[in-house]
């Protein structure tokens, strides 16, 4: 007989790896790449599933910005399966709208946490889009940049900053995405290679989740081999 | 005046055994000098040399408490408090050089409990969980020591740890049982939300006096073996150190009968 029984062992709940996807759906993404960014979510979810421990650990939530900024899918635990569809993309791009609203949900989703005794993860922004601002307001943009780099320097934060490449203001807009970040810089990438990315970052939070007390494991884009070549994958 | 029973056992998690690295968690118990000891040390996942850094800093702090029990009870706190760091870090500092390595790659965490007479001392850096049966009920002497995030924690030999050391001193006798654990057992013996221990802990007290010490080590290391590492990927350790199964007897009849309505229901 066992020195305890299994009712006697406390159930405390699995530690969260909190992750906010901020994402472009502005016209500019119609076509191709709306239906990559889609795939992309099946694969990012799939490969969560797959893990024991990392399907119980990771909270997703998605933010969509173009004319309006959306909470496409709240924070959720990706066990329950429930994958969020991106369609009909239109509008402009209001990027710092859209971060300044996935920072909230982050902020509210961590006093959640601490309001239950969760546990949690250094949390993650993946921020994509495919180009510069439009009529995003300065200030708004200005503030939520200042913010990130505060968190992320204060190891509150890690920001994964993804261009999806092809249109000729890439230089600009990548400017604009690397001042929500000081650690990451922003890369370009081709639409087809968004699934392969998505997959690598939940592979990344598998890990996370795997990982005990003094581990230190980060997300970078050093460890992102993409196998599909592509001219314009990695600059 | 009760003997006390010590045992301590670590096994090494699933996350480590996968990844062919060692355990990092060292747990010691020892007696001498009429003081009797329990140590405990959980190496930190990014040090290089991890599983020595734990092992030094557990055989150290068990060796020191031992040896020095009475100037560390009756020393001001942050004197104590100082000469504890002090010796472990002059330890790793030590073979840092030996290996030629840096401290950094000796950092671990610290969980200790020592007795002699009715006198205790209890010192704790970092996470894990150190709780006592006093008098008839099961609490929590000092809690996890963690940051904002997770796997945040301090280490012995860090610059915070004076300022997180947990330095208890005071007498022992309404207490029969110590229990350090490591985050990995914490996972299934500590309720984070509540922050209070398992009520069951106090059948592992009663178990190590009705057992021999080899027969309750080979029955520890089966529970951790094949209950409470597999429901973690870290690397798992439990020391414990009890007496006094009169003590004890009427917390664990509440505890068993209160087990037996929650499975009937």
């Amino acid at each position: 007989m066992p020195l305890l029984d299994e009712e006697d062992l406390v159930i405390n709940p699995t530690t969260r790896v909190p992750m906010v996807f901020c994402l472009d759906t502005s016209g500019s993404m119609s076509g191709k790449k709306i239906e990559e960014l889609n795939k992309a979510l099946d694969a990012f979810y799939k490969v969560l599933l797959e893990d024991r421990t990392a399907k119980y650990a990771a909270d997703a939530c998605v933010v969509t910005f173009d004319s309006d900024v959306r909470i496409a899918r709240p924070f959720e635990n990706v066990s329950h399966n429930n994958v969020p569809r991106i369609g009909n993309p239109s509008g402009v791009t209001k990027l710092g709208e859209g971060v300044a609203k996935a920072l909230d949900c982050l902020a509210a989703r961590k006093q959640e946490y601490k309001d239950n005794g969760i546990e949690y993860y250094q949390p993650w922004l993946i921020l994509m889009t495919d180009g510069k601002p439009v009529q995003s307001d300065p200030s708004i943009i200005e503030s939520a940049a200042k913010k990130c780099v505060e968190m992320e320097s204060g190891r509150k934060l890690t920001v994964i900053p993804i261009y999806i490449g092809g249109s000729a203001e890439q230089d600009e807009a990548l400017s604009v995405m690397n001042r929500f970040t000081e650690l990451q810089s922003a890369r370009s990438f081709d639409p087809e290679i968004l699934p392969e990315l998505f997959r690598w970052i939940s592979m990344s939070a598998t890990t996370i989740s795997n990982s005990g007390t003094g581990d230190e494991p980060q997300i970078s884009f050093d460890s992102f081999k993409p196998q599909m070549q592509s001219a314009s994958a990695i600059l | 005046m009760k003997a006390w029973q010590a045992s301590a056992i670590s096994e090494r998690g699933l996350g480590h055994a996968s990844a062919g690295i060692p355990c990092q968690d060292v747990a010691l118990a020892g007696e001498r000098n009429g003081v009797i000891a329990i140590t405990l040390s959980d190496g930190a996942g990014t040090a290089t040399l991890a599983d020595a850094g734990a092992k030094l800093v557990a055989e150290t702090s068990l060796n020191y408490l031992l040896d020095e029990f009475d100037s560390l009870y009756h020393s001001d706190e942050t004197s104590a408090k100082e000469q504890i760091v002090k010796r472990i870090v002059s330890r790793l500092e030590d073979q840092a050089i030996d290996d030629a390595a840096d401290l950094k790659a000796y950092s671990a965490t610290l969980l200790a409990v020592a007795v002699k007479g009715e006198r205790y001392i209890a010192v704790h850096v970092g996470d894990g969980v150190i709780a006592a049966m006093h008098g008839d009920a099961l609490c929590v002497l000092s809690h996890p020591s963690n940051g904002e995030h997770a796997n945040e924690t301090i280490f012995v030999n860090s610059q915070y740890a004076m300022r997180d050391m947990r330095l208890l001193r005071g007498r022992a006798s309404a207490i029969s049982g110590f229990i350090l654990m490591s985050d990995g057992s914490e996972q299934s013996l500590y309720d984070k939300a509540n922050k209070s221990i398992a009520p069951a802990v106090v059948k592992l007290f009663v178990a190590r006096l009705d057992m021999s010490k080899d027969e309750f080590d080979r029955e520890l290391a089966d529970l951790l073996k094949n209950q409470i590492i597999q429901r973690t990927s870290d690397d798992c350790s439990i020391a414990l150190m009890v007496r006094d199964r009169n003590r004890l007897r009427r917390f664990h009849k509440t505890f068993v009968r209160q087990s037996r309505n929650r499975t009937a229901r």
